[in-house]
């Protein structure tokens, strides 16, 4: 089907497709909802990466007044306040890059022997301040001498750190993140339990959908893109492993991953 | 050498981005001599024999892996190290 990889401009054309295979004049080995998945594909990406670019520049611009010492106080807390609003724009844009070419299968994951217990603290260190800033007790069991797994180190980083960072920011001051690692069968399972608002019961079918946000996260005072739960679960599913949760709202909730073990070398 | 005295090419075709990377280029004391294009970028560097080239990939006229090649077939501009900065993550 030509111009199906073009860009957005003949997304419209790409459609047209869809009419000549319902038609039946000839067997297609596309049915149209791949096609229509495909074609979603096409633009989420085209448009996304033209966003990239812009947003790039307008970062870049920002950071050059920021280093302007001539300007007034207040001005730079303008520039301060625009250049966080950039970085959450480009974090928006480049979630939804990952996610819709994770789902298309365009962004291949590498697979290589990964450990779990670096991971966490890694990810550990890098919410450090905030658990701080919130007076948190963060436990970690299992961690010592865990076997490692078979992942892709860059977005199981990102899959650990949007559960690590989810439990920090629902759980309320003073309260208790525990995370847990051990190994189950030909798989390693890591869990992270939190004290926070947990997910209402109508809701909890819905959270690994994109953008999508439940009602009692949305009155917290708590900045979310909706992208990080379904990003995570492409990630472990694409390599293997399942990833889950428990909730009872108001009480908290617990979420696991397992991941293959990693093949010892002969 | 100093580094006021070092000359880089820098080839990127969006001009926000052009700009603010020539402007922490100057900042840092850097010559900065710029191209749009990857036809401009060819001739830029055979003409300002610049001590280093920062070229973008996606460029109009000619693509910079094309201008990777020219450069490097070209005696003139051969010996000119190049950087490619791209804005598209693992694709």
């Amino acid at each position: 089907m030509p111009g199906l990889h073009t860009t957005s401009g003949t997304i419209g054309g790409d459609m047209t497709g869809e009419g000549t295979s319902r038609d039946g004049g000839r067997p297609e080995e596309t049915s149209s909802a791949d096609l229509l998945a495909r074609t979603a594909f096409d633009f989420v990406s085209s448009a996304t990466h033209q966003l990239r670019t812009p947003l790039s520049g307008v970062k870049w611009l920002l950071e050059l007044a920021a280093r302007d010492e001539s300007v007034s106080e207040e001005t730079r807390s303008y520039i301060a306040d625009a250049r966080d609003a950039t970085e959450r724009l480009i974090r928006l844009v480049n979630g939804m890059l990952s996610v819709s070419r994770l789902e298309s299968g365009r962004l291949p994951l590498t697979r290589q022997p990964l450990a779990l217990d670096g991971v966490t603290r890694t990810v550990l260190d890098e919410v450090a301040a905030i658990v701080g800033e919130k007076a948190l007790r963060v436990t970690a069991t299992g961690l010592e001498g865990a076997p490692s797994v078979t992942g892709d180190p860059h977005f199981v980083h990102q899959v650990v750190l949007n559960l690590v960072s989810n439990a920090v920011k629902y759980t309320a001051a003073g309260g208790t993140v525990r995370i847990s690692l051990a190994a189950e069968g030909s798989t390693v399972a890591w869990s992270i339990r939190d004290e926070g608002v947990g997910i209402p019961r109508d809701a909890q079918a819905r959270i690994f959908e994109k953008f999508y946000r439940a009602d009692n996260v949305l009155t917290l005072d708590t900045e979310g893109l909706g992208l990080g739960l379904c990003l995570s679960k492409v990630v472990v599913e694409q390599l293997g492993g399942q990833l889950w949760f428990e909730s009872i709202e108001g009480q908290g909730s617990t979420f696991s991953f397992t991941l293959p073990l990693a093949r010892r070398a002969p | 050498m100093t580094i006021e005295a070092k000359r880089i090419l820098l080839v990127e075709d969006d001009r926000h981005l052009r700009h603010a990377c020539e402007a922490s280029l100057r900042q840092s004391g850097f010559t900065v001599i710029t191209a749009a294009d990857g036809v401009e970028a060819l001739r830029a560097a055979v003409e300002e024999s610049p001590d280093l080239i920062l070229l973008d990939l996606l460029l109009p006229r000619m693509s910079g892996l094309d201008v990777l090649r020219g450069a490097k077939a070209n005696p003139k501009t051969r010996g000119i190290p190049v950087l490619i900065i791209s804005n598209s993550s693992r694709s």
